[in-house]
């Protein structure tokens, strides 16, 4: 679920522009509480099968930067909706924090909080209601799209999972039932009319960065607020020269598969 | 919908010490990892420490199933690998110990996983981590088989569920780690396990041990006190059997005895009688080889069985089902009782196969209750599984093989030795047999197929017949085997099960579909947590067959299903039941 800091209207362009969360911040992790085994670090990288959990609620897990332009933050490979959590996300006010923007999840798909964009030194997350298992929360600078991503051909991310299925039946005909004999999400967007100097401010350093983990990546969020995934791209993404027009000359295709 | 999941879990022992914090006295670097091969103090080791490192294929959701409650006896969340497979050989019984080509004992399980090698940054199980340093990339194959050498005790667990369901909802398969090979050199790791059963095959479990005794002195034909040299008492003292008295051969000669005396460490005095058990008392010379002797004094087979696995291999009394002995061997076993004497050490895996057939039980490890169990060859007990092709049997599914080499006519049990050192049919005094006549008939199978038994297990005529006629009932028709595969919805089915099938196939003469009675001798999971073949054979126990009830019984209106299912009632005059079903058979 893409969540908005209330009056959010994007910082460079509007909402229905793609937005991919890369390149967190790394820093001092700090947690209100954390149970035998989950420590509160296992929440500050890219590994979805490393949780923190808390042993009581409100729980809060801050991370403290040098300071960075901050405009999202993303939540994966967590249960918040299946064990009923709320997430709030805090900013320091130099006294107090305040909640800027809250979620309740009513499923275990990743959060995607898009905020107003300003330098910040610290952040943090509380979780109340439940407590919850949570594997990854990323903060950092969101590369907003100044194009928008295809719309015909594409699948809403929430709805690209590829489940493959085996329905035995009896030697009379009968149904016995159905299982999923594989999961997965695959994801694609495909962003046109790109310039090269854009692509030179910015794609080579976010292409360098997924090549290494994955990231949080939403097609359409003012439009499609459940369209976004966690994902690792399945191979190199490679910008091509489409137009032979250098301000819109570039295509980029990123294939993702989000296991979170 | 149903969204199998299959976790591995590999469990391994460790030491419960922290490196250089009080009772371990290491010091240095690099600091260990609990296990043997890294440890620097090993005199100080304490092998109470476990690990259960969880793994599981790549996919949506998060399985967080870690316990670290107890810092010395850890559960890893589950850690996603590529390419994590599981796959097993069945186990199979053998019913009766008749099989061709097959144990008596059956054939043991073994369990095959696969895995790629993975990155590791050792976040669980390491708790020196901040002391380290930096460390090179690394994966977690290639690091373990650094840290760990031995694979004794270690466990393999496959923990098969669907998703949403906790942990201790999966059912669980436990399997001994019999190796590890890998990771290769595209990152290929193999953890092969096998059912503990496979422990007491060939030299790993021998009875009685194989050992280093010898006479001190010479000795004549009536010395009553023998002095022997050995480098471990409990070559002594430790039983080989169930018995009044142990008992050691020299030579041809069994000796029993009550204890030994220490004459001083290593050298022992041991009062015994001469030229028991059939044998006769004769001199031997110093050096002479003095072994233990295997005895069992009138023991119901069924416990004789149980000895051997609980004490004399490493399966030991925590992998078997007591309570499941006791019943089936208490309820249906009692009458047939051993007197046996075994004076060379032998695999405990042939005497198993020999107890098995001549007590007429069979044994199977139960992955998932992790439990050594025994089922007599008895009629069913309770309900009978119904199954058919409507509602259980899946399409295409249903394979039946006949097998008219393990058919029976004749059936020769040689009981009775005169020589306990010798286990050939001369050396036996007495033979019991029956000849079925009638299907050696040139208009019916047309020749006789015979199976002959020396059965050192077997003590009586009555033992002996019992054991004739339990097994012509089941092999005096060509045994079929029925293969067929079930959802999971029936997948609780397990072996030893008595299933009543009605199946297309299956019909009478007149073209009648039957409903034909099966026994379970293996199970297969074919796609996992949602198909599983069973291999049925035939089972010719059919009818109501019933034990004496408590003298406070209902009637037969009364009674529930369980009772009338175990209990047994009068029939009237017609040989019918108050309901009108059909009167028990007194068999």
């Amino acid at each position: 679920m893409i969540v908005f800091e209330p009056g959010f209207a994007g910082v460079a362009y509007p909402l229905d522009h793609p937005r991919i969360g890369a390149m967190p911040f790394s820093g001092a992790v700090a947690a209100s509480t954390a149970a035998a085994g989950f420590p509160a670090t296992n929440a500050a990288n890219a590994n979805t099968a490393q949780w923190w959990r808390p042993t009581a609620v409100p729980a809060t897990w801050t991370l403290t930067f040098i300071s960075a332009e901050t405009s999202y933050c993303g939540i994966a490979a967590h249960n918040c909706g299946t064990v009923g959590a709320t997430v709030n996300l805090q900013e320091w006010t130099g006294a107090a924090w305040a909640t800027i923007a809250t979620n309740t999840p009513t499923d275990d798909s990743p959060i995607f909080f898009l905020i107003r964009r300003k330098a910040r030194d610290r952040m943090r997350v509380q979780f109340t209601g439940a407590i919850p298992t949570v594997g990854v929360i990323y903060f950092g600078d969101v590369l907003e799209f100044p194009q928008r991503a295809d719309y015909v051909g594409s699948v809403s991310f929430e709805r690209a999972v590829q489940d493959e299925y085996s329905t035995p039946v009896s030697d009379g005909g009968q149904w016995l039932g159905r299982y999923v004999t594989r999961r997965s999400v695959p994801a694609s967007m495909k962003i046109d009319y790109l310039s090269e100097a854009w692509a030179e401010a910015y794609l080579t350093r976010l292409l360098d960065d997924l090549k290494s983990r994955p990231a949080f990546m939403a097609d359409r969020p003012g439009k499609f607020p459940k369209s976004v995934v966690f994902a690792y791209t399945n191979g190199p993404v490679i910008p091509e020269r489409t137009i032979p027009n250098d301000r819109l000359s570039i295509s980029v295709t990123f294939g993702v598969t989000g296991n979170a | 919908m149903l969204d199998p999941v299959q976790i591995v879990g590999f469990r391994q022992k460790r030491c419960s010490l922290r490196f250089g914090v009080g009772a371990c006295p290491a010091t240095g670097t690099p600091k260990c990892f609990q296990t043997w091969p890294t440890c620097k103090a090993q005199t100080a080791f304490v092998n109470s420490g476990t690990i259960e490192w969880m793994f599981i294929s790549n996919r949506p959701g998060q399985f967080a199933f870690g316990d670290f409650a107890v810092t010395n006896q850890i559960r890893t969340n589950c850690i996603p690998v590529d390419g994590l497979s599981v796959s097993t050989s069945k186990a199979q019984v053998n019913a009766a110990g008749v099989l061709e080509g097959k144990s008596p004992f059956g054939v043991q399980a073994t369990c095959r996983v696969s895995m790629r090698d993975f990155p590791w940054d050792d976040h669980v199980g390491d708790f020196y981590t901040a002391d380290r340093g930096a460390l090179p990339d690394r994966t977690f194959w290639s690091v373990w088989a650094a840290r760990n050498r031995f694979f004794g005790g270690m466990e393999l667990v496959v923990y098969d569920g669907y998703a949403g369901q906790e942990l201790s909802e999966f059912r669980q398969r436990l399997y001994a780690v019999d190796k590890i090979d890998g990771p290769d050199g595209s990152g290929g790791v193999t953890i092969s396990g096998v059912s503990p059963l496979v422990q007491a095959e060939g030299k790993r479990s021998l009875f009685p041990d194989a050992m280093d005794v010898r006479l001190v002195s010479a000795i004549d034909d009536t010395q009553s006190t023998i002095r022997v040299l050995t480098n471990d008492e409990t070559n002594l003292s430790k039983a080989f059997g169930i018995s009044t008295r142990k008992g050691l051969i020299i030579g041809s000669e069994i000796m029993l005895y009550s204890g030994h005396v220490t004459v001083e460490p290593g050298i022992y005095d041991v009062a015994v009688d001469r030229g028991q058990l059939r044998s006769v008392a004769a001199s031997a010379a110093i050096d002479a080889r003095v072994q233990r002797i295997g005895y069992y004094e009138d023991v119901p087979t069924w416990q004789c069985a149980r000895d051997l696995l609980q004490n004399h291999t490493p399966v030991g009394a925590a992998l078997i089902d007591g309570p499941m002995w006791i019943d089936e061997g208490e309820t249906y076993l009692s009458t047939l009782r051993s007197t046996a004497v075994i004076t060379t050490p032998t695999p405990v895996f042939d005497l198993m196969g020999e107890t098995c057939q001549q007590g007429m039980f069979f044994v199977w490890w139960d992955e998932y209750a992790a439990k050594v169990k025994m089922q007599a060859i008895r009629p069913p007990r309770g309900a009978v599984t119904l199954l058919d092709g409507v509602s259980n049997i899946v399409a295409d599914s249903v394979r039946i093989k006949r097998e008219p080499e393990s058919t029976l006519t004749r059936v020769f049990v040689y009981y009775g030795p005169k020589d306990y050192t010798k286990n050939d049919k001369a050396n036996y005094l007495v033979v019991d047999a029956t000849v079925e006549g009638e299907n050696e008939d040139p208009r019916a199978g047309g020749e006789a197929r015979t199976l002959e038994i020396t059965a050192r297990w077997v003590g009586t005529a009555a033992h002996a017949q019992q054991v004739i006629s339990r097994i012509l009932s089941r092999y005096r028709d060509v045994p079929r085997f029925l293969t067929i595969q079930v959802t999971s919805k029936d997948r609780a089915i397990t072996i030893g099960d008595v299933c009543d099938v009605t199946q297309r196939q299956i019909v009478d003469a007149e073209g009648r579909v039957l409903s034909s009675r099966w026994q379970v001798i293996s199970w297969e999971e074919v796609k996992m947590g949602e198909i599983y073949a069973l291999d049925l054979q035939t089972y010719e126990l059919i009818g109501k067959f019933a034990s004496w009830v408590a003298n406070d019984a209902p009637d037969y209106a009364a009674a529930s299903d369980l009772q009338k299912a175990d209990g047994a009632w009068w029939a009237d005059a017609a040989g019918l039941l108050p309901d009108g079903s059909n009167g028990y058979q007194w068999n």
